[in-house]
């Protein structure tokens, strides 16, 4: 059976926009979200939140031009840098990116926000004065007015149709969308389609751009966080909104190794279902231990797992929004799969907050950073720890924890009761 | 209105959405093409129209967009110039 490693990665987030700084925050526990003055003037519950710091995105030095950028919202934008870092770091020459057997398959969850909410001012003349820097007719509202990258730049392939410009692939260039498991998705999406022989090579994640029309749709919901993002504590009240964006390039393990490429991680296992709830948010226990199970099966939770019945990660990589209900949940599911001993929790949401369709590929970029580097994150906000995980505590170290890691078990939720989970081996 | 500073006005605008490196818009020439010599796509004429309008407090008829049969440094000059004659 065909293996497929990550040779490249490549992350835009509050914690830097280059794995070397995002990997030295991760280790020292820092924590990324902020507050954000637009949350304040527009009385959002929730005032704090979690952006890119889009003034350190060198789009230059990627070779991307300002003609390319024409055509990106913020969740573009974050893409191509994302990608650019993620296929440099692979030695993906020219060729090699462009030739059919490579594809791009990078989702975003809500799509290019800010430029729908233009869109939506500008027909309406209704545009705040906050993001005056722009021109406008607003006195002589006609669709030409909005420019004419509104189609190219909100569509749900945005990001994907960005990117495959920009690379200039001849595979297949898709997007799909579930929710805050839209990163991981589209790697396990990309991981099938190299395992079952379709392309040897894909550039594959997530994006969000968590612009405040959209962070005030979580806000209305009173999902946010108002204090910050207290995964796994007794105090947690609700997750931080952000944005940023995660790509790795997958290839055939044998196809890399031939051409001198660096396996960062191997990925050993993969499964994407539903709940079965009836609910849009309401997390599962059930659906979540078919998730750890089909995951550990790589496909179905109905088959065995496949390195053995009592065999069990190094670490799990919660998704630990922070919200009241779900870090319980997720918690006692894992404990159901994996019992009480031998691998250590982690919920890095705690430092960078929820990056909604980019969460899922940037934890599992920060998943094969501590393989690699040998650490866990640490839970920073964890205490006091929720009581009803006092029985784990053990499992959840507050500091970094240092040791050879081998094996991380990924997991990621969404709206629409969807589950991923995504099992990876040091390479 | 000096027709050189239109051009100037015009060539400042062209920038951001140039497909070629920015000397071949310094050397560009009234017989310059913007969207075959110097790479700006067809879907952004529409944005630098915008951009003709608000720089200059002009207004383009969506006819005179389409009447524009090839878009030259001269024809849009020609353009801007009768507006603000």
């Amino acid at each position: 059976m065909t293996e497929v490693a990550i040779t490249g990665v490549g992350i835009v987030t509050s914690l830097g926009s280059d794995l070397e700084t995002f990997s030295k925050n991760l280790q020292e526990g820092k924590v990324g979200y902020k507050t954000i003055l637009l949350h304040e003037q527009l009385n959002f519950r929730s005032k704090i939140a979690s952006y890119p710091d889009e003034s350190q995105i060198d789009f230059q030095s990627y070779g991307i031009t300002p003609q390319m950028l024409l055509s990106c919202d913020d969740v573009a934008r974050f893409t191509l840098a994302a990608a650019s870092q993620a296929v440099k770091q692979a030695g993906l020459s020219g060729s090699l990116a462009q030739d059919p057997d490579c594809g791009v398959l990078i989702g975003c969850g809500i799509g290019g926000g800010n430029e729908f909410l233009d869109l939506a001012f500008q027909l309406t003349n209704r545009r705040p004065s906050f993001t005056k820097e722009k021109k406008w007719k607003a006195l002589n509202p006609k669709p030409r007015n909005m420019g004419s990258h509104r189609v190219d730049s909100t569509m749900a392939s945005t990001c994907s149709a960005n990117a495959s410009v920009f690379f200039k692939n001849q595979g297949m260039g898709e997007s799909l969308s579930s929710a805050c498991s839209t990163g991981l998705g589209n790697i396990g999406y990309g991981y099938r389609m190299i395992k079952h022989g379709y392309q040897k090579r894909m550039i594959c994640g997530g994006a969000e751009t968590s612009c405040w029309n959209v962070a005030a749709g979580f806000d209305a919901m009173m999902v946010l966080s108002p204090t910050g993002s207290h995964s796994l504590s007794g105090k947690r009240n609700g997750f931080v909104v952000g944005s940023g964006a995660g790509v790795v390039v997958l290839e055939e393990l044998q196809s890399a190794l031939d051409r001198g490429a660096k396996p960062l991680a191997i990925i050993k296992g993969y499964y994407s279902g539903c709940c079965g709830s009836g609910d849009m948010v309401a997390p599962s226990r059930d659906g979540q231990i078919r998730c750890i199970k089909g995951t550990l099966a790589d496909g179905h939770p109905g088959w065995e797992n496949k390195f053995g019945k009592d065999w069990k990660p190094d670490i799990v990589k919660l998704h630990g929004t922070a919200t009241p209900t779900g870090d319980a949940v997720e918690v006692k599911s894992v404990v159901e799969c994996l019992g009480t001993q031998g691998y250590c929790l982690t919920a890095p949401k705690a430092l960078f907050g929820h990056l909604l369709g980019a969460a899922g590929s940037v934890e599992l970029i920060s998943a094969i950073d501590m393989l690699n580097k040998g650490y866990v994150t640490p839970n920073i906000d964890c205490e006091p720890l929720d009581p009803d995980l006092e029985f784990v505590t053990h499992l959840i170290p507050r500091k970094i924890v240092k040791g050879d890691f081998k094996t991380v078990l990924c997991l990621s939720f969404g709206f629409g009761s969807t589950n991923a989970g995504m099992l990876i081996e040091k390479a | 209105m000096e027709r050189s500073k239109v051009i100037a006005g015009l060539k400042e605008i062209l920038v951001p959405f140039l497909g070629v490196g920015k000397e071949k818009l310094d050397a560009a020439t009234e017989q310059t093409d913007i969207n075959k010599d110097l790479g700006v796509k067809s879907t952004d004429t529409v944005n630098i129209v915008l951009e003709l309008e608000n720089k200059w407090n002009i207004t383009f008829e969506d006819e005179e967009i389409d009447n524009l049969s090839e878009v030259t440094i001269k024809s849009v000059t020609d353009l801007v110039m009768s507006k603000l004659s």
